[in-house]
């Protein structure tokens, strides 16, 4: 089971917009921009969910979805920001 | 031949105090800075230094900042800004540097009191101003030669200054452009932002509001690296917040063009 706690980096300028939610990676300039699901998970994190299996368990609660499917998402966009360098993990 | 006094230089909202020491300021910068006769804050002494060499474009620069003042090391020049006084000093062995040098202090001056330097070419249209916007090569140049065949002011052909006024979007010529001479110190109401792409057949696509923000942020002329992560994030967030407003209040939309006017019956329809 994951267990890992993943940070957000603290120095993002991040905004909603619409159902988007906008990230500028102040270390690169890069811009990033979240989907509706993206940008729930992104504000469980900055809110202290931040292990794999609360984030699941609030994509659950949220959405209408498949534990498997919440699984896998959660998965995939975690693995995407740890790649990008937006959160860190301990 | 040139000037040893003291130089007022009005980038729309932003007006420069340039002091040479020991370089006169050349005649031909003279009569491109003082046509953008227009507020400042940027205070700039420069120093001539012959020890500075080097072609600032294709040589790498560094840039440092401490939280306090903003550095940037170059071959052909240094130059350290005092974030707090606004006072901007700058080494250079021609006044050739000096563009490069004072576009990257302009930008990040700007950046931070909610105004964009975009990389676009601005042009004017019944009064209103547009921005076609893109990287090099994307045909910046083309189109304002295009628009200058039929009469349309240029702002500029490069590098254009957006932000508000009055709750109004309005957009400023600058002389950071390859072709000073053809550029505007005029400021006018913003009317559109289209992205633009050189294609077979002209076309526009209407953008979504998150992808005009996108679009518009990463055509901005400002470097975030090396600024130091507190104020990086700083300016990127007044950077993004001034994006997402120039989307609220203006029509943006990529646009395919091929070399010819009629890409403003796109735009007026549009």
């Amino acid at each position: 089971m994951d267990e890992r706690h993943y940070q957000l980096r603290e120095d993002l300028a991040w905004r909603e917009f619409e159902d988007r939610l906008l990230v500028v990676d102040s270390g690169n300039g890069q811009f990033h921009s979240l989907t509706e699901v993206g940008g729930f998970i992104w504000r469980q994190l900055h809110e202290g969910n931040n292990t794999h299996s609360g984030i699941v368990s609030a994509l659950l609660v949220e959405f209408e979805v498949e534990a498997d499917l919440a699984r896998s998402d959660a998965d995939a966009f975690l693995q995407r920001l740890v790649d990008v360098g937006l959160v860190r993990v301990e | 031949m040139g000037t040893s006094q003291d130089l007022r230089l009005e980038l729309g909202p932003l007006s420069c105090s340039i002091r040479p020491a020991g370089l006169p300021i050349p005649e031909t910068f003279v009569h491109e800075a003082q046509s953008f006769d227009r507020p400042v804050d940027l205070s700039i002494h420069v120093t001539h230094d012959p020890a500075f060499r080097g072609a600032p474009l294709f040589e790498p620069m560094r840039v440092n900042s401490d939280g306090q003042s903003v550095t940037i090391v170059a071959p052909a020049f240094h130059a350290t800004h005092n974030l707090a006084n606004s006072k901007l000093a700058i080494q250079i062995s021609a006044w050739e540097h000096l563009k490069l040098t004072l576009r990257f202090f302009a930008a990040l001056t700007l950046a931070r009191r909610g105004y964009l330097l975009v990389h676009s070419a601005g042009l004017l249209r019944n009064g209103r101003a547009y921005l076609f916007i893109g990287p090099s090569g994307a045909g910046k140049t083309t189109l304002s030669e295009l628009s200058d065949a039929t009469g349309h002011e240029v702002l500029g052909t490069d590098a254009t200054i957006v932000g508000f006024r009055g709750g109004h979007p309005i957009a400023w010529g600058t002389f950071f452009s390859s072709e000073p001479d053809r550029s505007s110190p005029r400021g006018a109401e913003l009317a559109g932002c289209y992205f633009i792409k050189q294609a077979a057949r002209a076309h526009l696509v209407a953008l979504p509001a998150h992808a005009s923000v996108s679009q518009l942020q990463r055509n901005t002329l400002l470097m975030l690296d090396g600024l130091g992560r507190d104020l990086a994030a700083e300016i990127g967030g007044v950077v993004l917040d001034t994006c997402m407003r120039i989307s609220r209040h203006v029509a943006c939309g990529e646009l395919s063009f091929n070399r010819s006017p009629s890409f403003w019956r796109l735009v007026d329809n549009g």
